[in-house]
Formats: structure tokens, sequence, C-alpha cells
């Protein structure tokens, strides 16, 4: 947090802004909130259970090549994108 | 100083490069990442791939010369073998990031760059963390504990 407001900083900010433009032209604000949150839960309770996230399979378990780390990041970088392209094209594009 | 003081200093500062970084490289936006996952933007998966490739030489050159850290003693590096929880965990960790377009790091850059949403999905990652840690912590722990006599 510290090293990540030092470079905001740096940035000109922080800016309060709620985020996620992309969301609104859609979706309603309460809507937004419920899917954030729901998302988050995945996020944790998927890492917890895979024993990592982006950052420890993907960085640090790739760089010293253990081989769960490579099963586990390259299966979320593969529903990411899949589930990423398929809400895009569902939406018209607007996501 | 002692060592517990010294582990605990050191962590911050490499934790606050490390955020400091990710700020500085763009992640705490969540529409960089949006962009990244529908394969608009290549910067991310390059920074990505530099990461990896810097660290995968450096943690080799370290094993090789059997280093030895000033704080935690012989480097041991912890490869895992791959079992079922990593693709079902790995499936759900992606399908929360597709539709958050964050993931844990970015979304603590997303807050200190002052977007409010990215305090929603902490919400949700603690919640899931302590959840994942009652069920699927909890049967991954009891597997690893010897049989009862």
């Amino acid at each position: 947090m510290i090293g990540a407001v030092a470079a905001a900083v740096l940035k000109g900010g922080p800016q309060f802004h709620l985020g996620y433009e992309f969301i609104y032209g859609w979706m309603p604000l309460w809507g937004a909130v419920g899917v954030l949150f729901a998302s988050g839960l995945a996020m944790g309770y998927g890492a917890r259970w895979a024993g990592g996230c982006t950052s420890g399979h993907g960085l640090c378990g790739m760089s010293i090549r253990s081989a769960g780390s490579f099963a586990a990041a390259l299966t979320f970088f593969a529903t990411a994108v899949a589930i990423s392209l398929a809400l895009n094209w569902a939406t018209g594009n607007r996501t | 100083m002692s060592r517990s003081t010294r582990v605990n200093v050191t962590g911050l500062g490499v934790g606050a490069a490390f955020g400091f970084l990710i700020q500085a490289a763009g992640f705490g936006d969540a529409d960089f990442i949006h962009r990244m996952l529908l394969l608009q933007n290549w910067y991310p998966w390059e920074v990505f791939a530099a990461a990896i490739a810097v660290g995968g030489v450096a943690f080799w050159l370290l094993e090789r010369r059997r280093w030895v850290t000033p704080l935690g003693g012989q480097l041991k590096l912890n490869r895992t073998s791959i079992k079922p929880r990593h693709f079902y965990g790995g499936m759900l960790f992606g399908s929360g990031w597709a539709f958050s377009t964050t993931c844990p790091v970015p979304a603590i850059a997303m807050v200190a760059s002052g977007g409010v949403l990215g305090l929603v999905v902490k919400s949700g990652l603690f919640t899931g963390i302590m959840f994942g840690d009652r069920v699927a912590g909890g049967h991954h722990h009891a597997r690893l504990l010897p049989p009862a006599a």
C-alpha cells in the first residue's frame, strides 16, 4: 500500500473516483458492487484453494519452475481470458 | 535489532517496492487489466513475462550457488507437483479475475490510486480467503496431519 500510494502521488494522484467506468454503460452501480464483491469472493476462495494467486503462482511459482504453479497459473490465465472474451461478445463489445 | 524485526523491515521494504512497481506499471487501473484479458493490450503480458524471466534467472543462479539468505538461512525453493486443486482453484480464481478485472495486488494499487470500488473487491477477497481457510485450507491441512495413533 505504501509503495502504491507513493507511485500514485508521483503520477499526480491519488484522485478519488469509482473506477470501472466501462461497467456503467450496461449495469447500475448497485449491480456492479454485487458483481465486484462476488468476484472478489471467488478470487479469494480460488486463491486459497489453488494455493496462490497471480503473484504467488504466476510470478514466484513460475519463476522457480514449480509444476503446480504452472498448472494453476495457466488455468487462471486461460479461464480469465476465455470469460472476458465471452462477456465481450455477449454484451456486444460493451465490456 | 532482533532477527524478527529485520525480517519485518525487509518485508516492508520489498512490499513497498512491489506495490510501487505494480502502480507505476499501470496495474492499478481496472481498464488496463480488462484490455489485457481481452487481448487488446499486450503490454501487461510483457510485464508478466519480463518479471518471470528475471525472477527465473535469479532463482536459478541463487539455487545453483546454494545461496544462504541473510535472514532465512539456506535458500529452499518450495516447488509443488500438479494436483487437482490447482485446476479447480485456478478456474475459480480466473472467473473472479475476469469479472473484477483486477487481482489481489493490483486491487490494492487501485485503492491506493483512489479507485473506491477497489475496496469492494478487497472486501470480497478477504471474505473469500477467510472462507477458503475454513473449507479448502482446513481440508488441505487435515491431509498433511499424521494419522491419529
